[in-house]
């Protein structure tokens, strides 16, 4: 039975937990387990037996493919605030230093505290909220909107970087210039220009967060 | 598997849910023992495979004809019990009158001309 369990394992491994997951699992184990015992009391091998029920489930595709499930909104929303607050926060700090001699820096460090503000504030009007009011989350909408928002960053990223080395270094590498950085003031500056764009990457990791929040923030729902 | 066999199991498909409805009319059951019964009520005519069973079973869930409940831990684990609902039969004999009828018509259409 081992070789069986670990076979339904395998094809729920790529499904995420829900309460709907888990339950079919167990729904489908037991429904092999007593075709199995059918079989065997019909004569039929270990081997074969065991067999036949896997042939029987050959893919998960009859499961709901939205893959939704219902979320304690107040739950939600704290979770996604809470880490957006995180995320926010470290930005926050690691922009700090550039205050002093950078002014794209210091507008950005300054835009990050704003939005520990607003973010701040959303988190305590969500507590507001009352804890049986429920929304329902597809999943699968969720991980597309991940993937996309990715995506989107990485190209503005590399963009970015090619913009940034293009104007630094466009004429050293047009004329074939060797490239001179006077001193550690100058580093700064050049470092500050990759790095604060890169401080975005707070975004699609907290969008990354939400399907988590959302596992987390499962409750007992009625059926759509 | 033959071409008549094949073709029968087309026209089945969209009758699983009222065929489910009406093995639950009669007693609760679980997911193997109404492959089973489908299995014994067809003689081994028609066999209806997991995944179908499963889809029509949320289906039917879904539009709350039946309920389900977690039996007994037997040693093949928990078993998911449904039990039709008020619902389920007033759907279940709608179904079986429009059955009723459109086989009826059917016949007709299908008589040879005179």
């Amino acid at each position: 039975m081992d070789s069986l369990e670990r076979y339904i394992n395998q094809l729920f491994a790529r499904y995420p937990k829900t309460q709907a997951n888990l339950e079919a699992q167990d729904e489908i184990l037991s429904n092999l387990r007593a075709r199995i015992a059918d079989d065997l009391s019909h004569g039929l091998s270990e081997k074969e037996a065991i067999a036949n029920a896997k042939n029987s489930i050959p893919s998960l595709d009859f499961l709901d493919s939205k893959q939704r499930l219902t979320v304690s909104t107040r739950a939600f929303a704290l979770n996604i605030l809470q880490h957006v607050l995180l995320c926010l926060s470290v930005a926050w700090i690691v922009t700090l230093p550039f205050r002093m001699f950078h002014t794209s820096g210091r507008i950005l460090n300054t835009a990050y505290l704003l939005m520990i503000i607003a973010a701040g504030i959303l988190y305590f009007l969500a507590r507001l909220l009352s804890p049986s009011t429920v929304t329902r989350v597809s999943l699968r909408s969720l991980q597309k909107a991940s993937r996309w928002v990715w995506i989107l960053f990485a190209l503005f990223f590399l963009l970015d970087l090619a913009l940034v080395t293009g104007i630094r270094f466009g004429s050293n590498l047009w004329f074939s210039r060797p490239i001179h950085i006077n001193g550690p003031y100058q580093f700064a500056l050049l470092a500050a220009d990759y790095f604060l764009p890169a401080t975005f990457l707070w975004i699609p990791l907290a969008v990354q967060h939400v399907g988590k929040a959302t596992l987390e923030a499962e409750v007992q729902g009625d059926e759509a | 598997m033959g071409k008549s066999e094949s073709v029968s199991a087309d026209s089945i498909r969209g009758h699983i849910d009222t065929i489910l409805l009406r093995i639950l009319d009669n007693h609760d059951s679980y997911g193997y023992e109404l492959i089973k019964r489908v299995s014994q009520k067809s003689d081994g005519r028609y066999e209806l495979k997991e995944p179908s069973l499963y889809t029509s079973l949320r289906r039917l869930e879904g539009q709350q004809c039946i309920e389900s409940y977690w039996g007994d831990e037997s040693q093949g684990g928990r078993r998911k019990y449904y039990r039709i609902t008020p619902v389920g039969r007033s759907l279940l004999q709608a179904n079986l009158a429009a059955w009723n009828k459109a086989r009826d018509l059917i016949e007709d259409l299908l008589k040879e001309e005179t």
